[in-house]
């Protein structure tokens, strides 16, 4: 058991590698060793609804979001705002039988331009 | 064909049952009254290094569960060290209260965390063990040592973020107070001055003075060499301690205590048990003062 383990541990930071590379993981966090490797990720959320709405999201809908946020910093795109957009359509909330649309901006290091970009990635509901 | 997949089967079981006791003894072998030793040297540190964690936890959050798990750290953390016979149930508290914080956190979970988590848990396996056995517990605990160092230089290596200074270059820019101090003597005024003005907008980080490159460059490759350097015999004391002043050095710099001294905890199960041992009473001591701070009128961000 515990070689098998110690074979878990070896492999797990190649797969971490991958999973920050095609996720948006980020290096800081879940166990891949990779600290000190970039700049932790910033993340920013926006919601729209089309057309547009009347109001501004409710506490709970803004507990969700920040939820998200904390979600999205530490597991890249395996996060999605699926609980945000469900409470914004809620009846009482401004995305009620309306297109709710949530923008992700990530910025992260661009390692060939060695500048900050911001990834923006768009969920409709 | 019946004959040949059994005879195949059996030569991978073979290789398998002969590959496990290679990959254990990877990191030396030692008496298992030793290995039970050395666990009870680590839990009796971690104890102290949760308490602090839950104490910035509670405090940051406000949680409930903070609160509780920063006072059953404490208090498992005094009894461990007052009676022998308290060992068994403070290890598997220690456990409890690091999978409990695992769990909480997840997955925002700090490295520093994951890392404890392994090592409570392992000490609590070895306890389990009974003679020789309790190696294979130590010897998991040691290879979290040499991946980890290992793994920490392939991951900068792979990223690509040191191979002109990226990493260190946005840190400067962005810390520069921090930073700009204990590096001033490889970085070039032109490269601070640089970075200064980049620092305003998203780029360019990297550096041109070939100090400052050479520098950027041998971190990963020296955390990479130390890693493999415990898993040999003749260099394996000598990396455990170099590895040791590697990290703390870093982690001076970077502000980050508690990696620090979690590395340091697990790095000294390769040293002589006294050692180990006075390495204990001195993460203990570190994360009392700290947890103190952490709780007193100073607040919260004095450590981190």
């Amino acid at each position: 058991m515990s070689a098998a383990a110690i074979v878990v541990l070896l492999l797990w930071p190649g797969i971490h590698f991958v999973l920050c590379k095609t996720k948006g993981v980020n290096p800081w966090k879940l166990g891949g060793w990779a600290m000190y490797v970039v700049r932790s990720p910033a993340v920013n959320v926006r919601v729209r609804v089309e057309p547009p709405g009347l109001g501004r999201m409710g506490e709970a809908c803004e507990r969700e979001r920040q939820k998200f946020l904390v979600r999205r910093n530490s597991v890249g795109s395996f996060a999605r705002p699926d609980a945000l957009a469900r409470c914004l359509r809620q009846p009482s909330e401004p995305g009620n039988n309306r297109t709710v649309f949530v923008d992700v901006a990530e910025r992260v290091f661009d390692g060939d331009s060695r500048t900050f970009a911001v990834k923006m990635t768009s969920y409709s509901y | 064909m019946y004959m040949g997949i059994a005879s195949s089967r059996h030569r991978l079981v073979d290789s398998l049952t002969g590959f496990a006791p290679w990959l254990l003894g990877r990191t030396g072998i030692e008496d298992g009254r030793l290995a039970s030793i050395r666990a009870y040297l680590l839990v009796r540190a971690l104890l102290f290094v949760l308490a602090f964690d839950a104490a910035k936890q509670f405090l940051r959050r406000g949680h409930t569960v903070g609160a509780i798990l920063c006072g059953a750290s404490l208090l498992f953390g005094l009894a461990i060290r007052t009676k022998k016979s308290l060992r068994p149930a403070a290890t598997l508290a220690c456990a409890a209260i690091a999978t409990t914080f695992v769990v909480v956190t997840f997955p925002t979970t700090a490295n520093h965390g994951y890392a404890t988590w392994l090592l409570c848990v392992t000490a609590l396996w070895i306890q389990r063990l009974k003679g020789q056995d309790r190696m294979a517990g130590l010897a998991l605990a040691r290879w979290l040592a040499a991946i980890i160092m290992f793994w920490s230089g392939a991951q900068k290596l792979l990223h690509g973020t040191y191979d002109h200074g990226e990493f260190l270059a946005s840190q400067i820019a962005v810390h520069a107070q921090r930073f700009a101090g204990p590096l001033s003597v490889v970085i070039s005024e032109a490269d601070l001055a640089h970075l200064v003005e980049s620092q305003a907008g998203s780029g360019t980080f990297e550096f041109t003075s070939w100090q400052a490159l050479s520098l950027s460059r041998a971190i990963p490759i020296a955390e990479l060499l130390l890693g493999v350097g415990l898993l040999f015999g003749t260099t394996r004391l000598a990396a455990a301690w170099v590895a040791a002043l590697f990290v703390l050095a870093i982690q001076l710099v970077a502000g980050e205590i508690t990696f620090a001294m979690v590395m340091l905890g697990v790095l000294s199960t390769f040293y002589p048990a006294r050692q180990m041992a006075a390495i204990s009473d001195v993460i203990t001591l570190v994360f009392i003062v700290a947890a103190a701070l952490a709780l007193s009128p100073i607040g919260v961000d004095a450590i981190n």
